[in-house]
């Protein structure tokens, strides 16, 4: 009777706490989700992987930013016939099976961030006591805008023409990591919920973000440099690369465009926007940001830095660059040597106006090796022969698109002239008469999609600009195939596993 | 009585792969690459295990009444770690000593995995005999295992069964020198299953350590996670009969189950928008039901001049069927069956139906006039469109019956024994004629059927498509064939010597040669390639087994 007696205390004693806590068995090699996010720590690592997966090829190390978006736009040649998915995507032809999977690829990885804010987000509210100084605000702020940026990006891609969204439900905004499958919602929700997260954003980062006080050189300091960085925590440094409070502005005021500038109300908040963001000023009363110019070209900045809302840090830049844009790379136009040196380039880029464009001067340049010499290279991101005086970093978000934005939503010719103006001016395009007398909407329109061609070259917006005005022939042979296009090639398909959950 | 009991079991292994500079895969290797040729892998694994119990026991007998009650908890941990890195650069053949490689890989880096899973039962258990012939048992346990979701670790389990000795009932005693025993029994029982991925119901991240951001590491979400994941649960249902006749010479079994597995466990697809493409859920209920017959025959048995010779067999029969599916799991397979995957039958299940299902495309043949395959679509009218709505269940990818026979020959010292395995009653999807077949691609070697058993021409009547058809081939009922097999396992003949003269003079007190061989032959008539996982191998093996006298000077 004893030993039953002493077993049942054993069993009584086993099966109590202290045994649920024994077969609460961790991985060595990973960490658990509820651990991650017991220290500040944990969450910048979270955050800063979120990042880690924006440079992802599949997103904008490559896909997004130069690689299939822009052959989607035709701003690349596919040199090789026998390339057939390229050249159906090129084309346009979504069925083929590899095309999909790119395509897919990239959907499944915008919604992968969405998931990475997403686990950030569910969290944070509840841990907030354990975060010291800003790091809630900065690291809440930064993660909302991350979902928002890939949410809208996914939009933009694989959502309707804005210019006629429907009223169906078309993709799915995500809030949350479950296994709970996500409804799709109409356009209009959608791109609330982008603002919403914005606006949340724009109210945590408003006063907190480092560089609504310091100075883009302050807060990036070169590695030479022998003074003390502004701020003792590392984290808080090189804003620019991270969704600082500035992004959360500029990319409002894309969305408002995206929604369409016809609206009163959508035209007057990207105005707002991109105004605020012209308009921001470091703590001594310098504007934080200002367009790039012929100086910055000549010194082999050429993806423009100073004007650089948002970036993304790419550590292996140089090397990733010499291959997709080098010698040897695959990105390239074709182009034919006449007497201007150039054919195609010289529709895009009129020989009468070049003389000082940033855009143009030193840009272009035919390759060298046998056979190839048909195709100009790109030098956007061309690395500087110094390894300390490198810019490793591609921009999501700039400053000239503001000011392309308050031209395109300027309601006079004169208020339109004079941003076009300034934006003209230090790009190096001759812009004297102003937009055309008669029908100078039309000319501005016009202007306006060259210039997002001229200036976004390889950073993925020409697509989405295509698709915005919903362009079906080009004003001239910009390229070398001829650019026709009906809405289908807008009309990306989402994956099928979507669809097929969805059943829409 | 009280009796503690602890094991350890520790067990370290390493392997060692090694490729010499002249092996094939360097032969691409420029000349400015000739001192990497040559590569080491090295890896290095440690599984550990403890389990440790505590059990008390109480037995009485009164009378004809036999009663044991006992109650123990058991508790257990098994781990398991693995290493491995690889070096290059061994120019000269001659050295495969790891420590002179010249480098690491490029790029590469050490990796390894670790997995630990814990476990602890509680049991009680009671069991009465009436005097020899009647028996009852029960036994209840609750355990829990660290790989289910933290809400649902714990798990209760039982069992009880009955039996019946009919050999010790006083109206079997007239013709028990024939029937020398006679067991019926009856159980049902619950299990649980735990043979699972160690952190599966966890929700994990993992650091990113091959890639930075800025001065920055980060952290990537791993594993969905799953909190309230539950133990699969099977209960059995079992009659069965033992018995023995003619001291022995004819042992028969036979029994019949029936067995419902509820909360099965199973990788669930997401779609990409939640971030995750698969997680792991308790999908539905299977049932399962089968009966299984033993039979083991002595023809001859004459232990005096040794010589004996018996035949044994068995047959077992399964069938199952999903029962019930979640919802969520409904809805994926819904979409599943919509999809295109590539040439292989998608893995869709469905309630009503078994687990192993083979879905594909009625087929009614290759059209003779364009060589392209026909169809029946879901109204009835003919196509060439492969449709992946119209699929229907195909067959089964599972055999229906299954067993083994073999037999046991032995004369004096020479003894041989052959087993075989076959099974039949299910059907199989041919890989091998779609990939080599009809998707091989033709500018490369290809199978010899691609040539001679295509369609050519209008008016040939063949199994596979045209010959210049160049859209892949989808998932047809063309592919899925009955499948009976024979499989002869093993042949093993073994002589044995002891007490020999000669034996004795080199020191030997017996010796054993064996000769062995792996799978002989296989019959099926399904021919389809094995490739590269499970490759045929006809093998002999040859052991001597001596064994030495001790000698005592």
């Amino acid at each position: 009777m004893k030993k039953i007696f002493l077993s049942t205390i054993l069993i009584g004693a086993l099966t109590g706490s202290g045994c649920n806590k024994w077969l609460d068995v961790k991985p060595v090699a990973q960490t658990t989700k509820d651990e991650l996010f017991q220290t500040q720590k944990g969450f910048r690592d979270a955050l800063t992987g979120a990042y880690i997966h924006l440079k992802d090829n599949k997103a904008y190390g490559n896909s997004l930013m130069w690689g299939n978006i822009e052959y989607m736009a035709r701003n690349w040649e596919v040199a090789s016939s026998s390339n057939v998915p390229l050249m159906n995507l090129a084309n346009a032809n979504y069925t083929d099976a590899t095309v999909r999977g790119w395509l897919d690829g990239s959907y499944e990885q915008l919604y992968k961030i969405v998931a990475d804010a997403n686990s950030i987000l569910e969290k944070i509210d509840a841990k907030q006591s354990i975060f010291t100084d800003n790091n809630y605000a900065l690291i809440k702020g930064e993660a909302l805008i991350l979902r928002a940026f890939a949410h809208f990006d996914a939009l933009r891609m694989y959502g309707p023409l804005p210019g006629a969204p429907g009223t169906t439900a078309v993709l799915p905004y995500v809030k949350a990591v479950s296994s709970q499958i996500v409804e799709p919602v109409t356009f209009q929700q959608f791109v609330l919920e982008v603002i919403a997260d914005l606006d949340a954003a724009e109210a945590l980062l408003k006063t907190t973000d480092p560089l609504t006080k310091y100075s883009l050189t302050e807060l990036n300091p070169p590695a030479s440099s022998s003074l003390p960085p502004v701020l003792d925590d590392d984290f808080y440094m090189y804003r620019q690369i991270r969704f600082n409070y500035y992004s959360a502005l500029a990319l409002k005021a894309r969305v408002y465009t995206w929604m369409g500038l016809t609206d009163e109300g959508n035209r007057a908040n990207a105005a707002k926007y991109a105004q605020m963001v012209i308009d921001a000023k470091d703590r001594t009363g310098q504007p934080t940001f200002r367009l790039g110019r012929e100086s910055d070209r000549a010194s082999g900045d050429f993806t423009m830095s100073p004007e650089h809302i948002a970036a993304l840090h790419i550590y292996n830049l140089n090397d990733v660059a010499n291959g997709a844009f080098g010698e040897t790379g695959s990105l390239m136009r074709y182009d034919l040597n006449v007497t201007d040196g150039y054919y195609y380039l010289n529709n895009l880029f009129p020989v009468s106006e070049r003389g000082s464009d940033v855009r143009w001067l030193g840009m272009w340049a035919y390759k060298t090796t046998a056979n190839m010499t048909n195709y100009v290279a790109y030098k956007k991101y061309i690395q500087r022969p110094n390894e300390n005086q490198r810019v490793l970093q591609v921009p999501l978000l700039r400053l000239s698109e503001m000011y392309l934005v308050l031209t395109e939503a300027a309601k006079t010719k004169e208020e339109a002239e004079t941003w076009y103006r300034a934006f003209a001016a230090q790009k190096g395009v001759p812009f004297t008469t102003g937009f055309s007398t008669t029908g100078w909407e039309n000319d501005r329109k016009n202007k306006i999609i060259r210039e997002y061609v001229r200036e976004f070259y390889a950073e993925g917006q020409t697509f989405y600009t295509y698709k915005r005005f919903n362009v079906t022939t080009l004003p001239a042979s910009w390229t070398y195939t001829y650019y026709s296009a009906t809405a289908a090639r807008y009309l990306v398909p989402k994956p099928d596993r979507e669809i097929n959950y969805h059943n829409n | 009585m009280l009796r503690g009991g602890l094991g350890i079991m520790t067990q370290n292994n390493t392997a060692d792969i090694f490729k010499p500079a002249s092996h094939s895969t360097f032969a691409g290797y420029s000349s400015a690459d000739i001192m990497r040729k040559g590569t080491y892998e090295y890896a290095s694994g440690a599984q550990s295990s403890y389990t440790a119990n505590l059990t008390a026991n109480y037995f009485k007998k009164v009378a004809q009444h036999a009663i044991t009650l006992g109650a123990s908890i058991d508790l257990n941990e098994d781990k398991g770690q693995e290493y491995r890195f690889k070096a290059e650069g061994f120019p000269d053949e001659s050295i495969d000593f790891l420590g002179m490689a010249l480098q690491y890989v490029p790029s590469g880096k050490p990796e390894g995995r670790e997995a630990t899973t814990r476990r602890v039962g509680v049991v009680a258990n009671a069991n009465y005999i009436y005097d020899e012939r009647y028996f009852a048992d029960f036994a209840y346990r609750l355990d829990g295992a660290s790989q289910f979701g933290l809400n649902k670790r714990f798990a209760p389990f039982w069992a009880t069964g009955v039996g019946w000795n009919m050999h010790y009932e006083s109206f079997m005693k007239p013709i028990q020198h024939v029937i020398n025993r006679l067991k019926v029994r009856a159980s049902y029982g619950v299990t649980g299953n735990q043979a699972f991925s160690a952190y599966q119901a966890l929700a994990t991240y993992s650091y990113i350590v091959n890639d930075h951001y800025k001065n920055w590491l980060g952290a990537t979400q791993t594993t969905l996670g799953n909190p309230t994941l539950q133990w699969q649960k099977t209960g059995k249902y079992n009659l069965g009969a033992e018995t023995e006749w003619l001291n022995g010479r004819i042992i028969l079994q036979a029994d019949i189950y029936r067995e419902k597995t509820s909360n099965l466990l199973s990788s669930l697809e997401l779609p990409y928008a939640n971030g995750f493409s698969s997680y792991v859920e308790n999908i539905g209920k299977l049932d399962q039901h089968g009966w299984e017959m033993m039979a083991s025959v002595m023809i001859i048995r004459n232990n005096q001049k040794r010589i004996n010779w018996s035949v044994t067999g068995n047959i077992a029969y399964n069938e199952d069927k999903i029962v019930q599916l979640s919802q969520a799991m409904k809805a994926a397979n819904d979409k599943l069956a919509l999809l295109t995957n590539g040439n292989s039958p998608n893995r869709i299940i469905r309630e009503g139906a078994s687990q192993n299902t083979i879905y594909a495309v009625r087929s009614l043949g290759i059209d003779p006039s364009t060589g392209k395959e026909l169809f029946p679509d879901k109204n009835g009218e003919v196509t060439y469109q492969w449709n992946p709505a119209d699929r229907i269940a195909a067959g089964i990818g599972q055999p229906k019956y299954r067993g083994n026979f073999s037999t046991l020959f032995r004369y004096g010292y020479l003894s041989a024994n052959a087993s075989f395995g076959y099974r039949f009653g299910g059907q199989l999807y041919n890989q091998t004629l779609i990939d080599k077949v009809e998707n091989a691609d033709k500018l490369m070697n290809v199978d010899a059927r691609v040539f001679y058993d295509r369609w050519k021409q209008p008016g040939d009547k063949t199994f596979f498509r045209g010959i210049n058809e160049v859209v892949s081939s989808y998932p047809s009922s063309r592919f899925v064939q009955d499948e009976r097999t024979l499989t002869c396992q093993n042949i093993n003949i073994s002589y044995e010597m002891n007490n020999r003269p000669w034996l004795k003079y080199i020191g030997m007190k017996s010796l054993t040669v064996t000769a062995n061989s792996g799978e002989l032959f296989y019959v099926s008539s399904v021919r389809q390639e094995r490739g590269l996982d499970y490759p045929f191998t006809r093998q002999v093996s040859f052991r001597y087994l001596p064994f030495f006298n001790q000698t005592s000077t």
